[in-house]
C-alpha cells in the first residue's frame, strides 16, 4: 500500500514535470518559428530595398533630366516602383516613394552604406508589408515597416547650380546691350554671366557645361543650354552618373 | 502474504521507474535546447548579413562569398551557403540544429546556413 502511494506520487510528479517540459518545448519551438519568420522577413526586406534602389539608380543613370523638372520626374518614376519577394513561407511586398531630403538614420543596416536618408541626396523610402506563417499556422508573422535609403546624388545642389546658371544667363543677357550680334563677341559675354554658377558647380563636384548659338539678330537672341553632370557616384549596382540640363532663349537689350 | 506484498511493491516500483524513464522531461529539454541554438545561430547569420550588407552580396562573386564564410567559420560554428547553383562549405550532418536565411537577390538566390560543430 505504502509502495503504491509513494510510487504513484513520484510518477504523478514526473508526469507533471514531463508535461511542463513538453509545454516549454512547444513554446520554444513556437518562439523559434516566429523568430525565423521575422528574421527571414527582414532579410527579404533588405533584398527588396536593395533591388528598389538599384532600379532607381538605373532610371537616374539612363536619362538626361531637365533641371527644373528633375525632382518631379524622378519622384513620379520612383512612386511606381514596387517589389515582391517570397522565401521560406514569408512574403515581402515593398512600395517605394521619394521622400523629402533630410538626414535620418534607419535600422535596416544591411543596406549600408545606402541606409537612412542624407540631406541634399536622392532620398527614397519604402514601405515593406511582411507576412508569413508556418505550414500548420503554428506560428505567424505580419508587420508593416517603413525604411529610408538614399543614393548619394547631390540632387539639391545640382538643381540649384543648374538653375542658377540659367538664371544668370537670362538676367545677364536681358540687361545687356549686345555690341554686335555675333558669336565671337557674344560668347565671352555670356561666359562671364555663368562664371559664378560654374565655379560653384565645380566646387560642388559637378562637371559644368554651356552651349549656345545665335538664333536671330534682331533682337539679338541666343539659345543656350546649361548642363550639369555628377559622375562616378557609388550605387548598389556600381558607379553611375546623373545628368541634367536647362535651356532657353534669351534676347539682348536693343 | 509478505512475498505477495513485496512482489506487488516491486511491480509498482518497476512500472513507475519505467514510466519515469519513458516520460523523462529531458526529452523536452533537448528539444528546447535545439530551438534555442537554432535561434542563436540565425541571429548570428543576420548579424553577419547586416555587417556585410546586401550590396556586398550582389556585387561579390560566389567565390568571394564562400571565402568570407569559410573565414568566419570556427571551431564552434560552421557557415555555408548556396549562391545560385554554386554550393560552398561542408554539408551539415543529419539532425544538427541548422539555421538558415534565404535572400532572393539579383543575380542569384542566396541561402546562408549555420550550424554548431558539436551538438548541445
Amino acid at each position: 500500500m505504502a509502495a503504491a502511494v509513494i510510487f504513484s506520487v513520484i510518477l504523478a510528479s514526473n508526469f507533471a514535470v514531463f508535461f511542463a517540459s513538453q509545454d516549454r518545448a512547444r513554446l520554444y519551438f513556437q518562439a523559434n518559428a516566429e523568430d525565423a519568420l521575422a528574421d527571414e522577413a527582414l532579410a527579404l526586406a533588405g533584398a527588396a530595398g536593395t533591388n528598389l534602389l538599384e532600379r532607381v539608380q538605373t532610371f537616374v543613370d539612363s536619362r538626361i533630366f531637365n533641371c527644373s523638372q528633375a525632382s518631379g520626374v524622378i519622384s513620379t518614376a520612383v512612386g511606381q516602383l514596387n517589389d515582391s519577394r517570397t522565401a521560406m513561407n514569408v512574403t515581402v511586398d515593398a512600395f517605394a516613394s521619394m521622400t523629402p531630403s533630410a538626414a535620418a538614420g534607419d535600422n535596416l543596416t544591411m543596406l549600408a552604406p545606402f541606409n537612412g536618408s542624407s540631406y541634399g541626396a536622392l532620398d527614397v523610402s519604402f514601405e515593406a508589408h511582411m507576412s508569413g506563417s508556418t505550414g500548420s499556422d503554428f506560428a505567424s508573422y505580419s508587420k508593416k515597416e517603413n525604411h529610408l535609403m538614399h543614393l548619394p546624388v547631390k540632387m539639391d545642389a545640382a538643381v540649384a547650380d543648374c538653375l542658377g546658371a540659367a538664371q544668370g544667363i537670362e538676367m545677364g543677357v536681358s540687361s545687356s546691350l549686345a555690341p554686335n550680334c555675333a558669336l565671337p563677341e557674344i560668347g565671352p559675354l555670356i561666359t562671364t554671366f555663368v562664371r559664378g554658377p560654374a565655379a560653384l558647380a565645380s566646387t560642388d563636384g559637378f562637371m559644368f557645361g554651356l552651349r549656345f548659338n545665335v538664333t536671330s539678330s534682331s533682337p539679338c537672341t541666343v539659345r543656350y543650354l546649361v548642363s550639369i553632370e555628377q559622375g562616378s557616384i557609388p550605387g548598389p549596382g556600381g558607379e553611375f552618373r546623373v545628368r541634367m540640363q536647362e535651356g532657353g532663349l534669351a534676347s539682348f537689350e536693343e | 502474504m509478505r512475498y505477495v506484498d513485496l512482489a506487488v511493491a516491486a511491480l509498482i516500483g518497476a512500472s513507475s521507474v519505467t514510466g519515469i524513464i519513458a516520460w523523462t522531461p529531458r526529452v523536452g529539454d533537448g528539444a528546447s535546447d535545439s530551438a534555442r541554438v537554432t535561434s542563436q545561430l540565425r541571429d548570428e547569420l543576420l548579424a553577419r548579413l547586416e555587417q556585410k550588407g546586401t550590396v556586398w552580396l550582389i556585387s561579390s562573386s560566389p567565390d568571394e562569398i564562400c571565402a568570407y564564410l569559410n573565414g568566419i567559420s570556427n571551431s564552434s560554428v560552421t557557415f555555408s551557403a548556396s549562391i545560385g547553383s554554386h554550393l560552398c562549405g561542408p554539408i551539415p550532418s543529419e539532425g544538427v540544429a541548422l539555421a538558415s536565411l534565404t535572400l532572393v537577390l539579383i543575380p542569384y538566390r542566396v541561402v546562408l546556413e549555420a550550424w554548431p560543430d558539436a551538438q548541445p
